[in-house]
């Protein structure tokens, strides 16, 4: 719906898919086509239908449709984003349940601080910097996917490497080509441990907090009576409590890696979603930008479902009802 | 100090450091547990019974807690080493020693001639308060068990009863686990041809384990890698399910355990989450617990508050039949004096931190001597008298953060006199198992203990 | 001493407690005192302080004596920048964090207090605008209104103020379950006055934790459009707008023309976000004492 209204603002929508040179009659035609002249109720409708047929428009910058950028975009995007999820959901429990269990000891005020840089920092401004450090002073872990080099001795036609997935990482393991897998990799750490770091803060703290009244609470006594030492306590009793509001968080904090993922393509030059939609945002792209903000809108919608499915797994309570 | 007693609490303090002051939570507590008793403790709301009780387990939180002083001692099964059958070693039982000629009382025992390292008992005693954790960790669970004054929340919302019941087991029987699995997989073996490589495997796996369990529990300790190794070996399909005969027999035992507390359906009820169960259910599952590995004494906080008196009934009738099978002592907690009069053996009387009275049943009762005690006892109404207004003590509990000098109750007490503000009373025994701590009557005492 | 004015010492005590809230609030002083001296600090450009002085060097210059901190494209002066900067930062702020609040609080009450068909519809409208993370929202709001300051605190307004909303809602729907609310009626108070002077009073801190915390989240957002080129005009004196100017020659080296705005950015969300999380451990009931 959103992106109806904003598609129905910015004047009049046939001039995207005109041409100044077309004649008056040829403009009317698509004007039909496109149902532009229908009250805004039939728009909207024939809006919906195209969507749910894949039609999303087409997009200028890149001369194709919409939903063909997506699509041949998409595995960037989600191996940046699969990676650095991971990396700050693991890390995150990991710095959360150690701070709450040594509170305002060394390790909880460190990791409180790493969490706030990381969060507050801007992402891009964060990127040119460790880009500057790391490929002016040091030459290595430049932008872009892959090296040019490798890139075009691996790939068709001059190489042999078959895609399956998208993904460099798994193609590479799948293809058995480690040079091709590690040069994935090393132009990977750089974007990664960015995104990351900003999620951390998130997802630490409300490890930390959660962990905290877990730890308050009786059954943890009743374990320790019970004779178990403080490790198990944790590992065991505590840890599946803390990570039920932390899930939650986590699928929360998606959102704000999507938003991260547009900065880091931009700087780092990653053929991904994020630097389209950025392109398509300054240069007026109306097709692309509601395509990626419908996009967008669809992927944290389904993220939350997933955190809802998981949150039944992990919680008894819920099951029943 | 007897042949029999089992826990010895000598002036225990206790403070909790807040952001308000120190809340004095312990002043001093001298309490004695004897074997196969069942001692009571009562006291108002917020006097520090479970602070104590936790204490002897050592679970009480410690960044705001500390224990400031004292001593808790645990008397083991073992023997002493410092004397032979508990008489003292110096005097050899008599009591008198040869000093200069002259026959004097034995400076090691104080003339009664018994060990003073173990106070008599003849065992072998531990104090709780300097083990280290990993000491604590075996006694608690396996020789004192602790039943939780909050029955709603002292279970795992995310774990199974039967997880939870099992664990006390896996932590503490482990070697008879591991015999039980053994003989029932050679069983197994015998009777049915089927997967016969695998169960032998099994077998040798758990042999082997069982042998050097306390090497590998040293190495995991040393080597993080190799409790690592084992982790991963685990996961393993078919070979790394040995482990499964192990909880095989922990469940087997968790039931039989279950239906020992008279849980219905025991078998179903292993696989129940604890918010399915109702609050008397959730409390036998407490009981079940706690005495799985049958320990020498179980505290039980407060077992029947919030519960209907028919099951009351039921758990406390439950605690005495399997306290008399195994003749192990309970700590029963309870601001119910009802309660008290009809199962403890002792009693113990507790204010805003100290205890000012305790003594056999039958003698506190009849005969109460702290102003407290006297209190308490008048406020409970009885059937056949006309009254209008129900007794009361006038006043409330103090807050510890900065506690009456002198005797904790003196603002309360209507026999307050001057050394009543000043000193604090010690407990002095006033008659044969009777001990009270009051300056009233001190005037007659009939010796120190 | 009466009990809020006791309880308002101890949290003045926590925080000084907290090295991390010290900080914070040390960071945004600083800031407050530039914006304010900025005058004297960079001597003003004529017509618009905003704009950036331009001279017609198209390559970064280091720092100098006469550029602390260099120059960026077309010799525009950096150190100028950062410090005009930060009164449009505390602007956009200050702004965008303002409005939001009002209008979010102000519609979340009300759905959450009166319930029924506004409780729903407003419900509607908060779940369609959260459904997209802020700043892809912002950027597409951006894009289709023009490229412009005004223009981006807008949108910005836009997409903030369903969080404020949504958390309001929560938390008048559980203070007026309480006990007081039930006697203020009683005793004749017109739902009106029991909004204003009962449920806001009690149900605004958690919301007072976020707001301190967005002050700074805003100003990154904001940072994040114009540097994408959604926001603030070309060589306007907004950070963000600053790095990109000067992104492209960062691989050759000039690393200036993007560092020091970016610092500047940094800090500046540092010190709000430090004094927000200190809050947030200050007011919470629960982790309060010890």
């Amino acid at each position: 719906m959103i992106t109806f209204t904003l598609s129905r603002t910015a004047g009049d929508p046939v001039a995207i898919y005109t041409d100044p040179q077309m004649s008056a009659e040829q403009i009317e035609k698509i004007r039909d086509m496109y149902h532009f002249n229908d009250p805004i109720y039939v728009q909207y409708f024939y809006y919906l239908q195209g969507i749910f047929r894949g039609d999303l428009g087409y997009s200028v910058i890149m001369g194709i449709p919409v939903s063909e950028v997506i699509i041949r975009l998409f595995p960037a995007t989600i191996e940046l984003a699969m990676y650095s999820w991971s990396l700050a959901f693991v890390v995150g429990v990991i710095l959360g349940t150690k701070s709450a269990v040594g509170k305002d000891k060394v390790i909880d005020h460190s990791s409180r601080v790493i969490a706030i840089t990381g969060y507050s920092m801007p992402t891009f401004w964060l990127g040119l910097v460790l880009l500057f450090i790391f490929y002016f002073w040091f030459g290595i872990l430049g932008p872009g996917r892959l090296d040019n080099l490798i890139y075009h001795t691996h790939f068709p036609p001059l190489g042999s490497f078959r895609t399956y997935t998208g993904l460099y990482t798994i193609d590479a393991i799948l293809n058995l080509d480690w040079i091709v897998f590690f040069d994935a990799v090393k132009h990977l750490i750089l974007p990664v441990v960015i995104l990351a770091w900003g999620n951390l803060a998130i997802i630490t703290r409300i490890m930390r907090s959660s962990m905290l009244e877990v730890l308050g609470k009786e059954f943890i006594k009743t374990a320790k009576a019970k004779g178990l030492s403080d490790k198990s306590v944790i590992n065991e009793h505590a840890r599946k409590n803390a990570l039920i509001p932390t899930i939650t968080a986590a699928g929360l904090s998606f959102a704000f890696l999507l938003s991260g993922v547009v900065m880091i393509e931009e700087i780092f030059n990653w053929p991904g979603l994020g630097s389209w939609a950025a392109r398509s945002a300054i240069s007026l792209d109306h097709a692309g930008i509601l395509g990626f903000v419908l996009l967008v809108g669809a992927i944290y919608s389904f993220s939350n479902l997933v955190v809802d499915v998981l949150y039944v797994y992990l919680d008894p309570r819920i099951r029943l009802n | 100090m007897h042949l029999t007693m089992l826990i010895c609490i000598k002036n225990l303090k206790l403070h909790f450091y807040t952001y308000e002051g120190v809340v004095e939570a312990l002043d001093g507590i001298d309490l004695e547990i004897m074997k196969g008793e069942i001692l009571g403790l009562v006291g108002e709301t917020g006097c520090g019974k479970s602070v104590t009780a936790q204490s002897i387990l050592q679970i009480v939180s410690v960044p705001p807690g500390r224990i400031e002083d004292g001593q808790v001692l645990f008397f083991t099964r073992e023997a002493c080493p410092h004397c032979e059958s508990a008489k003292c070693s110096a005097c050899r039982g008599t009591g008198k020693m040869v000093k200069n000629g002259t026959l004097e009382k034995c400076g090691e025992c104080g003339g009664d001639g018994q060990c003073p390292k173990c106070f008599g008992t003849g065992k072998k005693h531990l104090d709780i308060l300097k083990l280290g954790s990993k000491a604590l960790q075996e006694i608690r669970g396996d020789k004192i068990s602790y039943i939780s004054q909050e029955k709603m929340s002292a279970l795992n919302p995310v774990l199974t009863i039967g997880r939870q019941i099992s664990e006390s087991f896996l932590l503490h029987q482990k070697k008879e686990l591991y015999r039980y699995a053994i003989a029932n997989l050679k069983r197994l073996r015998r009777n049915s041809s089927a997967k016969t490589m695998i169960y032998r495997l099994h077998e040798r796996l758990l042999e082997f384990q069982l042998k050097n369990l306390k090497a590998l529990e040293k190495a995991k300790l040393r080597s993080k890698f190799y409790s690592f190794v084992i982790n991963l070996f685990r996961r393993v399909p078919v070979l790394g399910r040995y482990e499964t005969w192990i909880w095989r027999e922990a469940r087997i035992k968790s039931v039989a355990m279950l239906s020992t507390v008279k849980m219905p359906k025991p078998e179903e009820v292993f696989d129940r989450y604890p918010h399915e169960l109702s609050g008397g259910m959730q409390q036998r599952v407490l009981i079940a617990m706690a005495l799985a590995c049958k320990p020498d004494l179980l505290i039980a906080d407060e077992p029947t508050t919030g519960l209907d008196v028919t099951i009351q009934a039921q758990i406390l009738e439950l605690m005495k039949d399997l306290q008399n099978e195994t003749n192990s002592s309970i700590l029963l907690i309870t601001h119910d004096l009802g309660i008290v009069a009809e199962n403890c053996d002792r009693l113990a009387v507790m204010y805003a931190g100290v205890i000012v009275e305790k003594g056999d049943l039958k003698t506190v009762f009849r005969n109460p001597l702290h102003p407290y005690t006297i209190g308490l006892l008048s406020t409970i109404p009885k059937i056949h008298q006309k009254k209008e207004y129900l007794n009361v003590i006038p006043g409330i509990v103090p807050i510890l953060i900065n506690p009456p000098k002198g005797c904790r109750f003196h603002p309360r007490c209507s026999f307050a006199m001057v050394t009543c503000k000043e000193k604090k009373p010690i407990m002095l025994k006033q008659e044969d198992g009777h001990f009270v701590a009051c300056h009233r009557l001190e005037k007659q005492p009939r010796g120190v203990d | 001493m009466t009990p809020r004015l006791k309880e308002l010492k101890f949290t003045f005590y926590r925080i000084k407690q907290s090295p991390l809230a010290v900080l914070g609030v040390i960071i945004i002083t600083a800031f407050i005192v530039i914006a304010i001296f900025a005058p004297y600090l960079a001597p003003p450009n004529e017509p618009d302080p905003y704009l950036l002085p331009k001279t017609w060097i198209t390559e970064p210059q280091p720092p100098d004596a006469q550029y602390p901190m260099g120059t960026g494209v077309y010799g525009t002066d950096i150190y100028y920048g950062v410090i005009w900067g930060t009164r449009i930062s505390l602007r956009i702020a200050f702004t965008v964090v303002a409005f939001s609040a009002l209008i979010g609080v102000f519609l979340g009450s009300i759905a959450g207090y009166f319930g029924g068909k506004i409780d729903y519809i407003v419900m509607r409208l908060t779940d369609m605008f959260l459904a997209i993370p802020s700043l892809l929202l912002a950027m597409g709001i951006t894009s289709f209104l023009g490229r412009n300051l005004i223009n981006m605190i807008n949108a910005l307004i836009i997409v903030w103020w369903p969080r404020y909303a949504r958390y309001s809602r929560s938390e008048v729907l559980s203070v007026k379950e309480e006990g007081y609310i039930q006697s203020a009626k009683a005793v004749g108070c017109t739902n009106w006055q029991i909004l204003f002077r009962h449920v806001l009073p009690n149900s605004i801190y958690p919301i007072l934790i976020v707001t301190t915390m967005d002050l700074g989240m805003v100003v990154l957002v904001a940072a994040g459009l114009s540097f994408l080129g959604l926001g603030a005009e070309q060589f306007t004196a907004e950070w963000g707008n600053m790095i990109s100017m000067g992104r492209d020659w960062v691989i050759w080296g000039k690393w200036w023309a993007s560092f020091f705005p970016g610092l500047a950015i940094f800090l500046f969300v540092l010190g709000w976000n430090l004094l927000g999380d200190a809050f947030r451990d200050i007011l919470d009931p629960r982790l309060r004492r010890a």
